[in-house]
């Protein structure tokens, strides 16, 4: 180490002597405030969104169910608008087979549980009416089976 | 109030050291001070401050990047440090030491030094740091900065003998 690298080593601190241009710490200050008030902007912000989100999730929930019951109602409207086809060509045609028919058409359609009442709580609404599509889709394929069985048979 | 109490202490107790540090750096009186500036308000923004067990060094390092980065800003140029020794790779040459030196000499000839050589005499010889530590502060490699050293070396006894 040479004299002037020594000599800056063992004077570090005396070169830490200039003072900051003045009003430096007035400015500070006001910086610091204004980073202060932005970063409480921010969490209110956020608060809000979150609830916002909240409202939205609600919403949805509340907006969603209806559509879930509609989509039931609608399947169990056109399975009896099915059924009640067949009964009547029953009745016109196969008056000897009704008790028959009557039967098959209890067997597709009756449940001890609904399925709807058998879906878990932890799967989605549109989940939901997915399978219950399905489910109900393949309840009317299944009549439709058997009106169109009875019908070939004319 | 309690919080205004404590930005002022953080601020009474670090600004001149941060403010000499940034100056030494970038070489500009309002640059060295927006750098303090930025750097005491990233303390006071940061989450996790119970982590951090040496202030002073803390508070240091931040501010040695960012007069760093404030630097290649001016400079446009990502490798400043390296495009100057490129330029001035020859043999280092002998000099003569100056026969009085102080303080405000040293402080006066090292700001007239050009950016790349006062960084280097500043991070290592007043700052502390070896070449490693300053190659990976600059993202320089740590030859550059042993050559850029040794000619700042140089010119700092040329500027101190005038």
């Amino acid at each position: 180490m040479d004299k002037i690298e020594k000599y800056i080593v063992e004077h570090r601190q005396e070169f830490d002597s200039e003072t900051a241009p003045s009003g430096s710490r007035e400015r500070f200050m006001a910086a610091a405030q204004a980073q202060k008030r932005r970063r409480q902007a921010r969490v209110l912000i956020v608060s809000f969104a979150g609830l916002a989100a909240a409202c939205a999730a609600v919403l949805t929930v509340l907006f969603f169910q209806p559509d879930l019951s509609r989509e039931l109602e609608r399947q169990h409207r056109r399975l009896a608008e099915k059924e009640s086809e067949i009964m009547i060509l029953a009745d016109k045609e196969f008056p000897q087979d009704k008790e028959v028919i009557l039967n098959t058409i209890r067997a597709i359609l009756v449940e001890a549980i609904p399925l709807e009442e058998q879906l878990p709580e932890e799967i989605s609404m549109k989940e939901k009416s997915e399978i219950l599509k399905s489910y109900y889709d393949r309840k009317y394929a299944a009549l439709e089976n058997l009106m169109t069985q009875y019908i070939e048979t004319l | 109030m309690k919080g205004e109490t404590d930005i002022g202490k953080i601020y009474d107790d670090y600004s001149v050291r941060l403010y000499n540090i940034g100056l030494r750096i970038i070489g500009d009186a309002s640059d060295a001070e927006e750098i303090m500036h930025d750097t005491l308000l990233k303390y006071l923004s940061y989450g996790r401050k119970d982590e951090i067990w040496d202030l002073a060094g803390w508070l240091a390092q931040i501010c040695i990047r960012k007069a760093i980065d404030r630097l290649r800003e001016k400079h446009r140029y990502k490798d400043f440090l390296t495009r100057y020794a490129e330029m001035d790779m020859g043999e280092t040459p002998e000099y003569e030491e100056p026969e009085i030196i102080s303080v405000e000499s040293i402080r006066k000839a090292l700001t007239g030094l050009p950016d790349h050589y006062r960084v280097v005499l500043t991070l290592h010889l007043l700052e502390g740091y070896d070449y490693q530590e300053i190659s990976q502060i600059t993202g320089t490699k740590e030859s550059t900065i042993r050559t850029l050293y040794m000619r700042g070396r140089q010119k700092l006894a040329e500027a101190l003998r005038k």
